[in-house]
């Protein structure tokens, strides 16, 4: 009896393991599926409501996923989470974390250390230019953008059909 | 006395800017909802001009943090006015000082906050590393 007992607790026991294995494996699919199995996903990051407004408008028609964020923590959330973007373009001044430190921290995590980022902004500095290069930026691109010119550069670093 | 009016016409000032920079927000975003609801298509220029907003309350905004600075520097060197007239003394070559630097980070982030629309020129930048 005790070793029925015992039999039947091991059986439990592993049932729930296996339960909580394959949920996990199934979202960790769902995640893959919505970003890597249909258009690349780019996300944009900007503190202003118009400036993002002004960007969806200008990719409404390219075959991307686009999100975006007003605060740039939100987004390395998201990354943090799962959420794995094919091409990042933010802003650079922001308030409590800006262009240059976001794309410090998202070098730092295994699944963006590699991920293309253009910094899209009104800063023409230099200096700047430099510190992002030297982070590992892909490309620097000055606002008020031109439609067609972003919409090129994107499809560039994603290398979609032209 | 006299700290206080200019004090006043500051905040006047500033609050005159943030409801501009509002207002502007208000109208920009209630036209890009009316472009996408409508699914209309803007050329490359009309596009452009949209961005121009983001760009004026960044300049705004810069003004902003320019005069809540001045607004302070005002209040301390007001606080010692009335404390110590050899005390004043010291502080207005401070005041000057601080207001100098105010002036000369106002001007820098005008010209960060410009792009490229300062030059006037029709080139736009896109740099690859």
């Amino acid at each position: 009896m005790n070793f029925l007992n015992t039999f039947l607790a091991k059986v439990k026991l592993i049932k729930e393991m296996l339960h909580i294995r394959l949920t996990t494996e199934v979202s960790a699919f769902n995640v893959r599926k919505e970003y890597k199995m249909g258009n690349p996903m780019v996300m944009f990051i900007d503190d202003s409501e118009t400036a993002l407004a002004s960007t969806r408008m200008t990719v409404s028609s390219m075959p991307i996923e686009s999100k975006q964020y007003l605060e740039a923590q939100q987004c390395l959330a998201d990354v943090k989470a799962g959420v794995v973007p094919d091409l990042i373009i933010t802003d650079l001044n922001m308030p409590v974390m800006n262009g240059l430190e976001l794309l410090k921290a998202l070098r730092e995590l295994p699944a963006t250390k590699r991920t293309p980022v253009l910094m899209l902004t009104t800063e023409t500095k230099d200096e700047l230019k430099q510190q992002g290069k030297a982070l590992g930026l892909t490309g620097w691109i000055v606002k008020p953008f031109n439609p067609t010119q972003l919409k090129s550069a994107i499809t560039r670093v994603l290398r979609l059909p032209a | 006395m006299m700290f206080q009016t200019l004090n006043d016409l500051l905040e006047h000032i500033k609050q005159v800017e943030l409801e501009t920079i509002t207002l502007s927000q208000e109208a920009q975003l209630k036209i890009s909802n009316f472009i996408e609801r409508n699914k209309l298509e803007l050329d490359d220029e009309a596009a452009e001009a949209l961005q121009y907003q983001d760009i004026v309350s960044q300049q705004l905004s810069a003004t902003i943090e320019a005069i809540e600075t001045v607004q302070k520097t005002l209040k301390v060197y007001a606080h010692n006015f009335s404390e110590d007239e050899k005390i004043a003394d010291s502080s207005i070559a401070i005041l000057r000082k601080k207001l100098d630097g105010v002036l000369e980070t106002a001007k820098s982030k005008k010209e960060a906050f410009s792009g490229h629309v300062k030059s006037g020129s029709d080139e736009h930048e896109i740099e690859f590393f």
